[in-house]
Protein backbone atom coordinates (compact mmCIF):
# COMPACT_ATOMS: atom_id res chain seq x y z
CA UNK A 1 0.00 0.00 0.00
CA UNK A 2 1.18 3.42 -0.89
CA UNK A 3 -0.09 6.57 0.42
CA UNK A 4 -1.46 9.62 -1.69
CA UNK A 5 1.56 11.58 -1.70
CA UNK A 6 5.33 11.06 -2.47
CA UNK A 7 8.08 13.38 -2.01
CA UNK A 8 10.11 12.33 -5.17
CA UNK A 9 13.72 14.38 -4.84
CA UNK A 10 16.21 15.09 -7.22
CA UNK A 11 19.85 15.45 -6.14
CA UNK A 12 22.60 17.94 -8.08
CA UNK A 13 26.03 18.61 -7.03
CA UNK A 14 27.40 21.48 -8.23
CA UNK A 15 30.88 21.31 -8.21
CA UNK A 16 32.81 24.58 -9.54
CA UNK A 17 31.78 28.27 -9.56
CA UNK A 18 29.53 29.25 -12.35
CA UNK A 19 28.15 25.50 -12.49
CA UNK A 20 25.30 24.55 -15.08
CA UNK A 21 23.72 21.06 -14.15
CA UNK A 22 21.08 19.60 -16.22
CA UNK A 23 19.09 17.13 -15.09
CA UNK A 24 16.12 15.04 -16.28
CA UNK A 25 13.70 12.25 -15.03
CA UNK A 26 10.26 10.75 -14.39
CA UNK A 27 7.72 11.57 -11.93
CA UNK A 28 6.72 8.41 -10.30
CA UNK A 29 4.55 6.89 -12.03
CA UNK A 30 1.83 6.33 -8.88
CA UNK A 31 0.76 9.71 -8.53
CA UNK A 32 -0.79 12.18 -11.18
CA UNK A 33 -0.16 15.58 -9.22
CA UNK A 34 2.67 17.59 -9.34
CA UNK A 35 1.38 20.04 -6.38
CA UNK A 36 4.52 21.90 -5.24
CA UNK A 37 7.94 22.29 -5.72
CA UNK A 38 10.92 23.05 -2.82
CA UNK A 39 14.94 23.71 -3.28
CA UNK A 40 17.45 22.35 -0.36
CA UNK A 41 20.86 24.28 -1.14
CA UNK A 42 23.30 23.55 1.57
CA UNK A 43 23.95 27.07 2.48
CA UNK A 44 22.67 30.48 1.97
CA UNK A 45 25.88 32.01 0.31
CA UNK A 46 25.30 29.77 -2.77
CA UNK A 47 22.13 31.24 -3.45
CA UNK A 48 21.99 34.64 -4.25
CA UNK A 49 21.96 35.10 -7.99
CA UNK A 50 21.87 31.03 -9.06
CA UNK A 51 18.87 30.08 -11.21
CA UNK A 52 16.51 27.09 -11.76
CA UNK A 53 14.57 25.98 -14.52
CA UNK A 54 12.11 23.71 -14.72
CA UNK A 55 10.15 21.73 -17.33
CA UNK A 56 7.53 19.19 -17.42
CA UNK A 57 6.58 17.30 -20.41
CA UNK A 58 8.32 20.14 -22.69
CA UNK A 59 6.19 22.57 -20.69
CA UNK A 60 7.62 25.20 -18.77
CA UNK A 61 6.86 26.33 -15.51
CA UNK A 62 10.23 28.15 -14.58
CA UNK A 63 12.18 29.89 -17.32
CA UNK A 64 15.92 29.68 -16.92
CA UNK A 65 16.39 32.74 -15.22
CA UNK A 66 14.18 32.17 -12.77
CA UNK A 67 15.78 32.68 -9.17
CA UNK A 68 16.71 30.00 -6.84
CA UNK A 69 15.99 31.61 -3.78
CA UNK A 70 12.64 32.20 -4.76
CA UNK A 71 12.27 28.41 -3.82
CA UNK A 72 13.78 27.72 -0.87
CA UNK A 73 13.00 28.32 2.92
CA UNK A 74 14.51 28.54 6.37
CA UNK A 75 13.99 27.13 9.70
CA UNK A 76 11.71 29.95 10.42
CA UNK A 77 9.29 29.07 8.06
CA UNK A 78 6.10 26.50 9.26
CA UNK A 79 7.32 22.86 7.85
CA UNK A 80 3.85 23.27 5.87
CA UNK A 81 4.87 26.48 4.36
CA UNK A 82 8.20 25.31 2.79
CA UNK A 83 7.07 24.07 -0.60
CA UNK A 84 5.90 26.65 -3.59
CA UNK A 85 2.47 25.51 -3.38
CA UNK A 86 1.54 25.86 -7.44
CA UNK A 87 -2.06 27.53 -7.61
CA UNK A 88 -3.27 25.15 -10.19
CA UNK A 89 -0.90 21.50 -10.24
CA UNK A 90 0.55 20.10 -12.76
CA UNK A 91 -0.93 16.90 -14.23
CA UNK A 92 2.08 14.45 -14.63
CA UNK A 93 1.89 10.98 -15.34
CA UNK A 94 5.31 9.29 -15.73
CA UNK A 95 6.36 12.57 -17.02
CA UNK A 96 9.30 14.13 -17.92
CA UNK A 97 10.87 16.45 -15.83
CA UNK A 98 14.08 18.23 -16.46
CA UNK A 99 15.73 21.38 -15.11
CA UNK A 100 18.67 23.25 -14.98
CA UNK A 101 20.56 24.97 -11.93
CA UNK A 102 22.60 27.22 -12.71
CA UNK A 103 25.65 28.64 -10.09
CA UNK A 104 25.10 32.30 -9.85
CA UNK A 105 29.17 32.50 -8.06
CA UNK A 106 30.33 33.93 -11.86
CA UNK A 107 28.65 37.48 -10.86
CA UNK A 108 31.42 38.86 -8.86
CA UNK A 109 28.93 41.54 -7.87
CA UNK A 110 27.22 39.08 -5.82
CA UNK A 111 30.04 38.72 -3.30
CA UNK A 112 31.51 35.48 -3.96
CA UNK A 113 35.32 35.33 -4.06
CA UNK A 114 35.64 31.79 -5.00
CA UNK A 115 36.09 32.78 -8.75
CA UNK A 116 36.77 36.34 -9.21
CA UNK A 117 40.73 36.61 -9.22
CA UNK A 118 40.55 39.59 -6.89
CA UNK A 119 38.96 37.77 -4.52
CA UNK A 120 35.34 39.29 -5.12
CA UNK A 121 35.90 42.27 -3.87
CA UNK A 122 35.34 45.14 -6.24
CA UNK A 123 38.28 47.55 -6.19
CA UNK A 124 36.49 51.28 -5.35
CA UNK A 125 38.77 52.30 -8.55
CA UNK A 126 36.48 50.44 -10.22
CA UNK A 127 33.18 51.54 -8.96
CA UNK A 128 31.84 54.52 -10.72
CA UNK A 129 29.75 55.66 -7.78
CA UNK A 130 28.24 57.90 -10.20
CA UNK A 131 26.52 55.20 -11.75
CA UNK A 132 25.24 53.37 -9.03
CA UNK A 133 21.78 53.31 -7.95
CA UNK A 134 19.87 53.07 -5.59
CA UNK A 135 16.02 52.25 -5.85
CA UNK A 136 16.55 53.85 -9.45
CA UNK A 137 17.54 56.70 -8.30
CA UNK A 138 21.20 57.56 -8.78
CA UNK A 139 23.22 58.44 -5.53
CA UNK A 140 24.94 61.31 -6.03
CA UNK A 141 21.31 63.18 -5.98
CA UNK A 142 21.08 62.55 -2.34
CA UNK A 143 22.33 65.06 -0.23
CA UNK A 144 20.27 64.32 2.87
CA UNK A 145 19.21 61.00 3.54
CA UNK A 146 18.60 58.31 6.65
CA UNK A 147 21.35 55.95 7.22
CA UNK A 148 20.26 52.54 8.16
CA UNK A 149 22.11 49.45 9.74
CA UNK A 150 23.49 48.32 6.63
CA UNK A 151 25.10 51.32 5.61
CA UNK A 152 26.65 52.43 9.11
CA UNK A 153 28.27 49.32 8.28
CA UNK A 154 30.23 50.13 5.27
CA UNK A 155 30.89 53.99 6.74
CA UNK A 156 34.84 54.56 6.78
CA UNK A 157 34.94 52.63 3.34
CA UNK A 158 34.24 55.67 1.06
CA UNK A 159 36.14 57.42 -1.15
CA UNK A 160 35.73 60.61 -0.78
CA UNK A 161 31.63 60.76 -0.92
CA UNK A 162 29.60 61.92 2.62
CA UNK A 163 32.49 61.96 4.50
CA UNK A 164 32.84 58.16 6.49
CA UNK A 165 28.98 57.76 6.75
CA UNK A 166 27.46 57.27 3.29
CA UNK A 167 27.70 55.16 0.93
CA UNK A 168 31.15 56.31 0.05
CA UNK A 169 31.97 52.80 -2.35
CA UNK A 170 30.75 49.68 -3.63
CA UNK A 171 30.13 47.94 -0.28
CA UNK A 172 32.49 45.24 0.50
CA UNK A 173 31.34 41.62 -0.55
CA UNK A 174 29.93 39.89 3.21
CA UNK A 175 32.22 37.19 3.51
CA UNK A 176 29.51 34.77 4.54
CA UNK A 177 28.13 34.96 1.04
CA UNK A 178 31.49 33.44 -0.15
CA UNK A 179 30.99 30.24 -1.83
CA UNK A 180 32.36 27.07 -1.22
CA UNK A 181 32.72 23.86 -3.69
CA UNK A 182 31.44 21.35 -3.97
CA UNK A 183 27.54 21.83 -2.75
CA UNK A 184 25.07 19.82 -3.41
CA UNK A 185 21.19 20.95 -4.49
CA UNK A 186 18.20 19.35 -3.35
CA UNK A 187 15.18 19.35 -5.52
CA UNK A 188 11.82 18.48 -3.61
CA UNK A 189 9.12 17.91 -5.56
CA UNK A 190 5.43 17.63 -4.09
CA UNK A 191 3.60 14.90 -5.85
CA UNK A 192 -0.17 13.56 -4.91
CA UNK A 193 -2.63 10.79 -6.58
CA UNK B 1 -10.35 11.07 27.34
CA UNK B 2 -8.37 13.66 25.44
CA UNK B 3 -8.72 13.97 21.80
CA UNK B 4 -4.74 14.73 20.90
CA UNK B 5 -1.61 13.16 21.85
CA UNK B 6 1.69 14.38 21.71
CA UNK B 7 3.89 11.27 21.84
CA UNK B 8 7.64 11.76 21.84
CA UNK B 9 10.31 9.28 20.70
CA UNK B 10 13.31 10.50 22.13
CA UNK B 11 16.64 9.68 20.39
CA UNK B 12 20.55 10.48 21.59
CA UNK B 13 22.95 10.95 18.45
CA UNK B 14 26.51 9.91 19.69
CA UNK B 15 29.04 10.97 16.57
CA UNK B 16 29.08 12.28 13.24
CA UNK B 17 26.87 10.36 10.36
CA UNK B 18 25.62 8.33 12.53
CA UNK B 19 22.52 6.04 12.00
CA UNK B 20 19.54 5.41 14.64
CA UNK B 21 16.96 3.06 13.88
CA UNK B 22 13.71 2.84 15.94
CA UNK B 23 10.62 1.27 16.36
CA UNK B 24 7.66 1.72 19.05
CA UNK B 25 4.01 2.03 18.85
CA UNK B 26 0.91 4.69 18.42
CA UNK B 27 -0.39 5.08 21.88
CA UNK B 28 -3.67 3.05 21.91
CA UNK B 29 -6.84 4.99 21.89
CA UNK B 30 -5.90 7.36 18.79
CA UNK B 31 -6.97 6.65 15.31
CA UNK B 32 -4.90 9.07 13.50
CA UNK B 33 -1.40 10.65 13.20
CA UNK B 34 -1.77 14.05 12.21
CA UNK B 35 2.08 15.23 12.02
CA UNK B 36 5.20 15.09 13.07
CA UNK B 37 7.55 17.71 14.66
CA UNK B 38 11.31 17.17 14.94
CA UNK B 39 13.40 18.93 17.68
CA UNK B 40 17.08 19.72 17.76
CA UNK B 41 18.77 21.50 20.38
CA UNK B 42 21.13 22.70 17.41
CA UNK B 43 20.56 24.22 14.34
CA UNK B 44 23.69 23.26 12.50
CA UNK B 45 22.57 20.00 13.09
CA UNK B 46 19.45 20.24 10.86
CA UNK B 47 21.86 20.71 7.69
CA UNK B 48 22.07 17.60 6.15
CA UNK B 49 20.26 15.36 8.72
CA UNK B 50 17.02 13.16 7.54
CA UNK B 51 14.24 10.97 8.88
CA UNK B 52 12.54 8.38 7.43
CA UNK B 53 9.68 7.20 8.71
CA UNK B 54 7.22 4.26 8.56
CA UNK B 55 3.57 3.17 10.22
CA UNK B 56 2.50 -0.58 9.82
CA UNK B 57 5.03 -1.14 7.21
CA UNK B 58 4.21 1.90 5.35
CA UNK B 59 6.42 4.53 4.02
CA UNK B 60 5.05 7.83 5.64
CA UNK B 61 8.45 9.54 5.10
CA UNK B 62 11.47 8.21 2.77
CA UNK B 63 14.70 7.66 4.32
CA UNK B 64 16.17 10.62 2.31
CA UNK B 65 13.53 13.03 3.64
CA UNK B 66 15.46 16.01 5.34
CA UNK B 67 14.51 17.06 8.84
CA UNK B 68 14.67 20.37 7.78
CA UNK B 69 11.73 20.06 6.31
CA UNK B 70 10.07 18.59 9.67
CA UNK B 71 11.13 21.38 12.23
CA UNK B 72 10.92 25.21 12.56
CA UNK B 73 12.26 27.52 14.62
CA UNK B 74 10.96 29.81 17.78
CA UNK B 75 9.56 32.04 14.88
CA UNK B 76 6.97 30.11 14.18
CA UNK B 77 3.96 30.32 16.36
CA UNK B 78 3.61 27.12 18.33
CA UNK B 79 0.16 26.37 15.96
CA UNK B 80 2.36 26.28 12.94
CA UNK B 81 5.10 23.93 14.26
CA UNK B 82 3.94 20.61 12.99
CA UNK B 83 4.57 19.42 9.62
CA UNK B 84 0.82 18.08 8.93
CA UNK B 85 0.66 14.83 6.41
CA UNK B 86 -1.18 15.49 3.45
CA UNK B 87 -3.54 13.20 4.19
CA UNK B 88 -5.14 11.17 7.18
CA UNK B 89 -3.14 8.78 8.26
CA UNK B 90 -4.58 5.87 10.27
CA UNK B 91 -2.51 4.72 13.54
CA UNK B 92 -4.79 2.64 15.70
CA UNK B 93 -1.87 1.27 17.81
CA UNK B 94 0.48 0.88 14.45
CA UNK B 95 4.33 -0.06 14.94
CA UNK B 96 6.51 2.92 13.93
CA UNK B 97 9.95 2.33 12.56
CA UNK B 98 12.13 5.34 11.90
CA UNK B 99 15.56 5.54 10.30
CA UNK B 100 17.35 9.21 11.97
CA UNK B 101 20.61 10.04 10.03
CA UNK B 102 23.08 12.50 11.43
CA UNK B 103 24.13 15.18 8.70
CA UNK B 104 26.89 16.47 9.91
CA UNK B 105 29.94 14.24 8.24
CA UNK B 106 28.54 16.13 4.89
CA UNK B 107 28.63 19.82 6.00
CA UNK B 108 29.02 20.75 2.36
CA UNK B 109 26.50 18.11 0.78
CA UNK B 110 22.86 18.09 1.47
CA UNK B 111 23.79 14.23 0.80
CA UNK B 112 23.76 11.56 3.56
CA UNK B 113 25.56 8.97 0.98
CA UNK B 114 22.86 6.89 0.80
CA UNK B 115 22.67 6.23 -2.62
CA UNK B 116 24.37 8.44 -5.29
CA UNK B 117 27.30 11.00 -4.53
CA UNK B 118 28.26 9.02 -1.76
CA UNK B 119 31.36 10.34 0.33
CA UNK B 120 33.32 7.99 2.13
CA UNK B 121 33.59 9.52 5.50
CA UNK B 122 37.60 8.66 5.55
CA UNK B 123 38.10 10.27 2.56
CA UNK B 124 36.79 13.61 3.16
CA UNK B 125 39.49 15.86 3.37
CA UNK B 126 38.40 19.05 4.87
CA UNK B 127 41.95 20.92 4.56
CA UNK B 128 41.47 19.98 0.87
CA UNK B 129 38.01 21.51 0.81
CA UNK B 130 38.00 25.38 -0.33
CA UNK B 131 38.17 27.86 2.48
CA UNK B 132 37.91 24.97 4.97
CA UNK B 133 40.09 23.74 7.99
CA UNK B 134 38.21 21.99 9.93
CA UNK B 135 34.24 21.01 10.30
CA UNK B 136 32.30 24.06 9.23
CA UNK B 137 29.30 22.91 11.40
CA UNK B 138 30.85 22.18 14.67
CA UNK B 139 28.12 20.05 15.40
CA UNK B 140 28.76 19.21 19.39
CA UNK B 141 28.17 15.31 20.22
CA UNK B 142 26.59 13.86 21.65
CA UNK B 143 22.93 15.42 21.53
CA UNK B 144 19.53 14.54 21.52
CA UNK B 145 16.80 14.59 19.05
CA UNK B 146 12.61 14.44 20.04
CA UNK B 147 10.60 13.14 17.45
CA UNK B 148 6.96 14.34 18.24
CA UNK B 149 4.18 12.90 16.42
CA UNK B 150 0.69 14.36 17.09
CA UNK B 151 -1.91 11.94 17.36
CA UNK B 152 -5.45 12.24 17.66
CA UNK B 153 -9.32 11.28 17.03
CA UNK B 154 -10.37 13.85 14.72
Amino acid sequence: MILGYRFQKVKLRISKAGQRVYFNTETDKDFTMLKGIALSVGYEGALYGSTFGFRVDEKEIFDESHEAHLLVYSNDISPNSKMLLFEMPVPVKSSKVEGIYTDSSLQSLLGNASYNPSGGVISRNEVNIKKTYVSGKEVVKFSNFTVDDNLVAYAGSGSGFGGGFGIGAAPAPDPAAQVYYPYDVRVILFLSK
Amino acid sequence: MKNNKFQRIRLRVSAMGETIRFNGVCDKGYKYIKGVYVSIPQDKAIQSATLGFRLNNVELLDDGHEVRMLTCSNNVAPNTKFFSFPEKIEANSGSIEGRYTDGSKYPLLVDNGEDLGVFDPGKVDFKNLAGYNTNPFGVVFPYDVIINLWLTNE
